[in-house]
Order: structure tokens, then C-alpha cells, then sequence
């Protein structure tokens, strides 16, 4: 087993209302290792890391640090004790700056003043290391997801943390970002800083991990070192059962142009650059799914939004969908039209989390559940069931809290809600972002038949190879430029990247 | 036992709650008062209730739904007074000698007034919208001017238009009508189930929860979310012009001044005990009706077993129980976290305000025949080590050792 543990973890249970979040679960962690906790969304690594963390305050069993028993109140406590957690969901105040978010709590001060000055420094000094090129003065909430998250990882390292965990500290980075994050990680390794990894991702674990745990459904099924298993059997004990390699290859039938776009331009006033996308052109035929590639801030999500009709400043440039020009100022518009878009931050911009399963299913389709203006309980509890079966939502009715559904699940109870309007183009940003390889795996299944079925697809990722995987073309961005086309034979990740990082005149 | 839990179902755990705690009140009121007045005079105490609770109930109905829509509705009370001082006004400016001499106006003028001053209504809520919609105010901003304004407005405009501070009402057809309490009960069930019907029952009100839910969320889902707001506000700002027009019938007099002062406290009061959250997205007409009616009773239990004026502690009860609603509803949510509440400087500091207020109040309620005698002090003051003891008892319970971690 392992030398010297510094973290020990023994018999913990956490259980909620209805759910066993962790089954008896004990394992060590040696020092200076970095341990991989895989498992799907809902197999408990959150919930053992923020235990970790002092999150989750109470709960059964022991934790150990450097062979002293634990009772973590709070956050604070676990930071004293050495312990730093990078968070998978954003934990920023959007109002203050990065440098601000980086020392809350633990603000510098001289005489009982803000030291505003060695903040902005040292935050500074951080993002440069993390080779972020932000303002640190910057308030955050102006700041691209990628953005936020590495200034979450800056806090972290700010703690001078013993130990380090990371949660899913990649789901928003595009390749270039996580290869620096890996430089990063490397020199934690050699200051001997233990670290704790969660991801989804077989070829960071594989690449970084010493040892991984698989968790699943609460429980530890085996840790192990990391040349004992393959990925592809690590992904099988996470899951439980095989999951094929997906492959879309064979012949998808191209439809003619659904969507056609000519020079689009989206305004940036009072920025330097002056446009967020200058001359966007392409075609979208059905059958066909488009992937749109690109660096943070090259413009995917703008350009999705300026096609649904939902960007604040009016684009220009023609859109013309079916063989008719449209100009769409609400995203009321382009839903009649039969346009949908899922967000990219779903909890932020997708979920009503106060409404069930059901009602946030069939929000935009409650046309269809109504006879004489009036709302049919039982229509709308059909559309809603038909729905979770057709998308293979896991949930345990559909008149729970869509809060209570795994990652994975909420996202496809969203893409149901917009297939019940029955799209002709469906915009999916980053759709696989946080969710597990199960059911990524499923969310390809799904699109691939919503193709065959005569949908025309523009999908964005920040993963390179799902793109390579699902589209038949992709379009690559850079800072708001088109700067490569690619069919999905010429497509290779050298070639995206290349593109992606193409400074354009 | 399928029928017993489609029976629990028809409603909320919430509303549940405060139906059992309303008949917990009118029990205790019907025991402690010493006239028993709820058992012997149960048509007048009927009488009393239904009229209070249903002129509540109108404009509560508008400040709960601007709430769930995630705004804010600071101007209830400021748009009863205006609104009851546009009614007069037209009436004054239709039959100037009518409204002079005490004849009677005639059904024209009266269904033209109400209905002006509904338009009216209409106007002020399309303003709030645009403020907020448009401009950009928070609802906040924009329903606080309206506080403030309008009801200097309807000031300026009682002067102008009858040289004086007051308009009176003498016409006979519009005060029987508007005082009458079975019309005013009819106009608020009418009004509530019309509300229901619209939340719960069509996709505008399906859209109005998305929308106070998660504004940003509604937009993206294709919900004309400014439409909407302008909906919400009008229908609230149109409920208070008509509980304008029943208060001044009611009243016999327009007086801006002091008609409707602080009554979108008790709105939101009423909205907020009866289960919406400022949040938005939450909430529920039966909730709302029953935060009325409960609201209602407890003052006028209060007034009943202390034998003061109602108003005197009115504002004191809406707020305690406000604070009591509220906490008992976050504390349903925190079931599972054990949450201090006398942990810490804070707690401590809290305690002993709570040990204060607690014996003041009991002082008061005890001297409110007597006034300040020595026997009300005693209370007050037995009161206070009583508040002091509970306090110290939840604060050891709170700090007893927890099991594992």
C-alpha cells in the first residue's frame, strides 16, 4: 500500500434525504502523489472531496491528515490544515475582480486596509503562471468561462496548499489551456504538493495519475495503480457495463442547406478589436452536423447566440434559413422558426431550478399541452414521459426537482425541452461539457439520430477529439475570424489548433 | 390510501401548514378573549374578517404576483391613494354639483370613474414595466418613486380640483355598493380564483414562474420576458386602484394623505407568509389567500385578547410573523444541516435583544389596561427570564456533541 499516507480516509458515509451520497468508502492518499478519483456524475467524488475540503461538515466515519484525526467546521479549517480544493462549479463572486475572488477571505491587508497593491501583484504574478493574460483588476463576471476557472485555480494555489484538489479543473479549458495547467501540475509535482485529481477524462488520468480510484454509486470498487488497467476497462468499472467506442462514419445522408449564413458581424463597441465576429460565412445542410472549433473568446458561443437571436447587440450580415432571409430580435423568434439553442452554462442559463422534471421539460412546448388556452395536466405529463424515454433521462420521476438529476441527465432533460419544439437547427454549446462519459457517450447516439432523422446540427466544443468524433465539417474561429474549414477527412486535432490559434489580419 | 394522499396533494405542505395554524388561532382567540366574542358573535367577527382579509386581499393578490415574477412592488399602498383620489376627481369633474350637494352622481359618472380609474391603474403599472423594462431601473427603484410620488400627486391634485386636503363621497349607490362586504368577499374569491387560474392553469402563467425563476434562463427559452413584467405590474397596479375605489366607498372621503399608508407592508406581508419567495419563481394564490386571512386573524386576535385598538400592535404582529414564516420555511429547506442560531459573539448579542424586546412587548401587552403599573412591569420582566431561559436551553441543545464527523 502506500508509503507515508498523508490523507486517510476511513469508512466515511454521507447520507441525504432519499440517497446515499458515500457507501462506507476508505482509502489513502500517499504524499505528494497525484490520485485520480474517477467515476460517473453521482458516484460520490464531489461529495468525498468537499468532506475533504470541510464543505460537507458532517457526516460518518474518520478522516485523517498526516496521521491526526480531522473535524473539519468549515473551509477554513481544512485550509489551515493545508488543504486546497479547485471547484468544478465556479465558487466566484461575479462583482469583484480576480484578485478580489483569488484572496477572499484572506485578504491581504496592512493596519486593517485592503493592501490593494501586493494583491494585485501577487494575483498577477499567479495568472502569469497559470499564462493568464487577464487584467486582475478585472471583474470577473466579464470574464469567459475558461477565464473564471483559472482564476478558481489561482485561488487555490494562492493557499500554498500542501494538498490540492482538483475538480474537473479542465471542463472549460480548451486544449492550449489544459497543456499549461499541465506545467503547472508538473511544477506542484516537484515542490512534492499532493495532489487529487476528479475527471472524466481517460487521457488526463492516464497521463497525470500515479494511482486512480474508481468510485461508483457511492462506493470504492478498486484502487489501483495506473499501469494496471487500460482506460477503456477503467471506463468499464465506472460504469458497470461495456461502452462502445462510438463511431459516426457511415454514410449520414446530407439533406440540402438548412442554414445559410453571409458575412455575419457581430459589433463590439468600445473594445479595442471592435468586432466579436467579422464575415462568419458557411452553410448548414440537414443530416449534417457542423462543429464550430476555437480558442476562448474566438466567438462560438457569440456566433450561436446571434443565430438564435438572443445576442444584446443586433448582428449583421444575412441569415437565411430554408431559402427565407431572417432577422431574428428574441429568441421567441427563432424558436417559431424552428431554431433551438442549449446553453452553454447550463445551471446559469438552462435549468429552472425551482421547477420538476417535467415543467422544465416542457416549457417551450406547452402549446402543445393545452386545450382552449388552458393547460392539461395529463397532456403535459405525457409529453413530459415520452420525453424522458425517448432521451433516456435517468431520474426517478418526472415530477422531482430537476436539481436532484445528475449532470448528464439535466442536460439531456434540456435538449429534450427543445426537440419538443420541433427544431430544424439545433445550436448545442459545449453540450458534453461536466457530464459523464456514459452519458457523453449517449448525447453523440442522440445527435447522430437526431441527424439521420433530417436535423441540421452546429455543435461547439472545447475537446477537440468529441469534435473529430461527431462532425461532419468544422469551422474553426479565431478571435471572431473564420479562419479554417475542414471536412471531417482533412480535419486533424494539428490542423484545428493551428487555425484556432491563427492570429488573422 | 391512494385517496388519502391525492387528498394531501390538493395542497402544498406549505399551505397546509397555515391552515392548521389559522385554526390554531381562532381557537386561541375563541378561549382567551374574555367576551369569547368568536362563540357568541360569530356573524359580526364573520363580518369583520371577511372585510378586512378580502380588501387585503385584492391588492395582496398583485403584490404576489409581481413577486413570484421576481420583482418587487414597493407602491400598493401609494396607488390606493391615488387611484382613490383619480375616482373622486373624475367624479368631482363629471357632477361637480352632485359631489357638492350630496345628490347622487348616477350610474354614469360612477361606471365612469371606476372605470378611469382603472385605466389609470393600467398606466401606473405600464409605467413601472417601462421604467424597469426599458430603462433599467430595479423593480426596487422604480416602485419606490411610485411611493413616494404618487401619493404626492394625489395631494396636489386634491387641492387643485376641491380646494381642499379631502374629497367626501356622499353618493349613496357607490357607498352601499362599495361597502358592502359581501361584494367585497365576491371581488376578492372572483379575483383570487381568476389569479389561480392564470398560474397554474395556462402557459402565460407556466411562463410567469420560468420568469421569475430564472429571468435570463426564460429569455434564452424563447419567453417574451418583457411582456410579461408589463403584465405583472399592470395586473398589480390595477388590483390597488381598484382597492382604491372600495376604500373610498367604503371610507365615505378621498385623503391621500393618510389612505393606504403602509399597505404594501402588509401585501408583501401576506404574499411573503403565505409562501412566496423574493427570490421569485415561488408562490402560490391559495398560499397568499390563506397569508391574508391568517394575517388577519391574528391582529384581530391580538385586539380581542388585549382589548386595544387593533392598528396599535398591528405592525408589531405583521412582522413578527413575517420573521417566524420565513424562518420556519428556511428551516424546512436546512432540514439536514444543523444550523445555530445562538452560536458565536453574534448569537449572543442577538439573544440578549431578543430577551429585551421579548419583555418589552409583554410589559406592553400587560399594561394595555392599566398602563405602565407595576404588575405589567413584573411581567414584562418574568417574561424576559423566561425568553432568557428558553434562549439558554436551544443554545446548550445546539452545542451538544454530534455524532462522527
Amino acid at each position: 500500500m502506500a508509503i507515508d499516507p498523508i490523507i486517510s480516509v476511513a469508512h466515511v458515509t454521507k447520507r441525504y434525504p432519499g440517497v446515499v451520497a458515500l457507501d462506507d468508502v476508505s482509502l489513502t492518499i500517499a504524499r505528494g502523489e497525484l490520485h485520480a478519483i474517477v467515476g460517473e456524475n453521482g458516484a460520490g467524488k464531489s461529495t468525498l472531496m468537499k468532506i475533504l475540503a470541510g464543505i460537507i461538515p458532517h457526516y460518518e466515519g474518520q478522516v485523517s491528515i498526516a496521521g491526526h484525526v480531522v473535524h473539519f467546521d468549515g473551509t477554513r479549517d481544512a485550509e489551515q490544515a493545508g488543504i486546497g480544493i479547485v471547484h468544478q462549479e465556479l465558487n466566484l463572486v461575479e462583482e469583484l475582480s480576480a484578485a478580489a475572488n483569488i484572496y477572499l477571505g484572506r485578504e491581504l491587508h496592512r493596519w486593517g486596509f485592503l493592501d490593494q497593491t501586493h494583491m494585485l501583484d501577487a494575483a498577477g504574478e499567479l495568472l502569469r503562471q497559470l499564462e493568464c493574460d487577464i487584467d486582475p483588476n478585472q471583474p470577473v463576471a466579464t470574464l469567459r468561462v475558461g477565464d473564471q476557472q483559472l482564476v478558481e485555480i489561482a485561488k487555490a494555489l494562492s493557499l500554498d496548499a500542501a494538498i490540492l484538489i482538483l475538480d474537473e479543473p479542465t471542463s472549460a479549458l480548451t486544449e492550449f489551456e489544459v497543456a499549461r495547467l499541465d506545467r503547472v501540475i508538473a511544477r506542484l509535482r516537484a515542490q512534492g504538493v499532493t495532489m487529487l485529481y476528479i475527471s472524466h477524462k481517460m487521457d488526463e488520468v492516464f497521463r497525470l495519475a500515479e494511482r486512480i480510484t474508481v468510485l461508483r454509486d457511492g462506493q470504492l470498487v478498486r484502487t489501483m495503480d495506473r499501469n494496471e488497467m487500460s482506460p477503456r476497462e477503467v471506463t468499464h468499472l465506472m460504469v458497470g457495463r461495456e461502452i462502445e467506442e462510438t463511431t459516426f462514419n457511415e454514410s449520414r445522408p446530407r439533406g440540402d442547406t438548412v442554414l445559410k449564413v453571409d458575412r455575419l458581424s457581430l459589433a463590439w463597441p468600445g473594445h479595442a478589436r471592435g468586432w466579436r465576429l467579422r464575415d462568419i460565412s458557411f452553410q448548414l445542410h440537414r443530416g449534417e452536423i457542423l462543429g464550430i472549433a476555437g480558442l476562448m473568446g474566438a466567438g462560438r458561443t457569440e456566433l450561436l447566440e446571434c443565430l438564435f437571436g438572443a445576442s444584446l447587440v443586433p448582428p449583421q450580415g444575412r441569415v437565411t434559413l430554408d431559402g427565407q432571409a431572417v432577422r431574428f430580435s428574441h429568441p421567441a423568434e427563432a424558436m417559431a422558426a424552428g431554431i433551438a439553442l442549449v446553453c452553454e452554462d447550463r445551471k446559469r442559463l438552462g435549468l429552472f431550478a425551482e421547477m420538476s422534471v417535467a415543467e422544465n421539460i416542457t416549457l417551450c412546448a406547452l402549446a402543445d399541452a393545452t386545450v382552449a388556452g388552458f393547460l392539461r395536466p395529463g397532456r403535459e405529463v405525457r409529453l413530459a414521459e415520452e420525453s424522458v424515454s425517448r432521451l433516456g433521462v435517468k431520474t426517478s420521476g418526472i415530477d422531482v426537482s430537476i436539481t436532484s438529476l445528475s449532470g448528464g441527465n439535466q442536460q439531456k432533460a434540456i435538449i429534450a425541452r427543445w426537440l419538443l419544439t420541433g427544431p430544424k437547427v439545433l445550436l448545442l454549446d459545449d453540450p458534453t461539457r461536466g457530464v459523464d462519459v456514459g452519458a457523453k457517450a449517449e448525447l453523440y447516439a442522440l445527435m447522430d439520430r437526431l441527424c439521420r432523422q433530417g436535423l441540421g446540427i452546429i455543435v461547439t466544443s472545447s475537446e477537440l477529439p468529441e469534435l473529430l468524433t461527431l462532425c461532419d465539417r468544422i469551422l474553426v474561429l479565431s478571435e471572431g475570424q473564420q479562419t479554417a474549414e475542414f471536412t471531417r477527412e482533412e480535419a486533424t486535432e494539428e490542423r484545428i489548433m493551428e487555425a484556432a490559434t491563427q492570429v488573422a489580419g | 390510501m391512494a385517496l388519502r394522499r391525492r387528498l394531501l396533494a390538493l395542497l402544498e405542505p406549505h399551505e397546509w401548514g397555515l391552515l392548521l395554524a389559522i385554526v390554531i388561532v381562532v381557537g386561541v382567540t375563541t378561549v382567551v378573549d374574555q367576551h369569547h366574542t368568536y362563540l357568541y358573535d360569530p356573524g359580526r367577527s364573520l363580518h369583520d374578517i371577511c372585510r378586512q382579509a378580502s380588501m387585503l386581499g385584492i391588492f395582496a393578490l398583485g403584490s404576489a404576483l409581481v413577486i413570484i415574477t421576481g420583482g418587487i412592488d414597493l407602491s400598493a399602498g401609494s396607488v390606493i391613494a391615488f387611484s382613490g383620489t383619480i375616482c373622486g376627481s373624475i367624479m368631482l369633474l363629471l357632477a361637480p354639483e352632485a359631489m357638492e350637494s350630496g345628490e347622487p352622481l348616477g350610474t354614469p359618472v360612477i361606471v365612469a370613474a371606476i372605470g378611469g380609474t382603472t385605466l389609470v391603474g393600467f398606466f401606473i403599472g405600464t409605467l413601472h414595466a417601462w421604467l424597469i423594462t426599458e430603462v433599467g431601473l430595479p423593480p426596487f427603484v422604480a416602485t419606490l418613486a411610485s411611493l413616494v410620488g404618487l401619493r404626492s400627486l394625489g395631494r396636489a391634485m386634491t387641492e387643485y380640483l376641491a380646494h381642499s386636503t379631502q374629497i367626501q363621497i356622499f353618493d349613496t349607490q357607490f357607498r352601499d355598493l362599495t361597502k358592502s362586504v359581501a361584494l367585497q368577499g365576491v371581488l376578492f374569491i372572483l379575483l383570487a380564483a381568476a389569479m389561480w387560474i392564470l398560474l397554474s392553469r395556462t402557459v402565460v402563467g407556466r411562463h410567469l414562474y420560468a420568469l421569475g425563476g430564472n429571468e435570463e434562463a426564460a429569455r434564452l427559452s424563447g419567453i417574451r420576458t418583457n411582456r410579461l413584467k408589463w403584465l405583472a405590474y399592470s395586473i398589480a397596479a390595477m388590483l390597488s386602484s381598484l382597492a382604491g375605489i372600495l376604500y373610498i366607498g367604503d371610507q365615505g372621503v378621498v385623503d391621500p394623505q393618510t389612505l393606504g399608508r403602509a399597505y404594501e407592508l402588509n401585501a408583501i406581508a401576506a404574499a411573503v407568509v403565505g409562501g412566496c419567495s423574493l427570490q421569485g419563481g415561488v408562490g402560490t394564490i391559495l398560499g397568499t389567500v390563506l397569508g391574508c386571512l391568517f394575517l388577519r386573524l391574528v391582529i384581530d386576535g391580538v385586539a380581542k385578547m388585549i382589548h386595544s385598538g387593533a392598528d396599535v400592535y398591528e405592525g408589531l404582529i405583521v412582522g413578527i410573523l413575517v420573521v417566524l414564516a420565513v424562518a420556519f420555511n428556511e428551516l424546512r429547506r436546512a432540514r439536514d444541516t444543523r444550523k445555530q442560531f445562538f452560536s458565536g459573539a453574534l448569537g449572543i448579542a442577538a439573544g440578549t435583544v431578543l430577551v429585551l424586546f421579548g419583555g418589552i412587548v409583554a410589559a406592553l401587552l400587560a399594561g394595555t389596561q392599566g398602563g405602565a403599573t407595576p404588575r405589567s412591569m413584573f411581567t414584562g420582566l418574568a417574561v424576559a427570564v423566561v425568553v432568557l431561559l428558553a434562549i439558554v436551553v436551544v443554545h446548550r441543545y445546539e452545542r451538544r456533541p454530534k455524532h462522527g464527523g
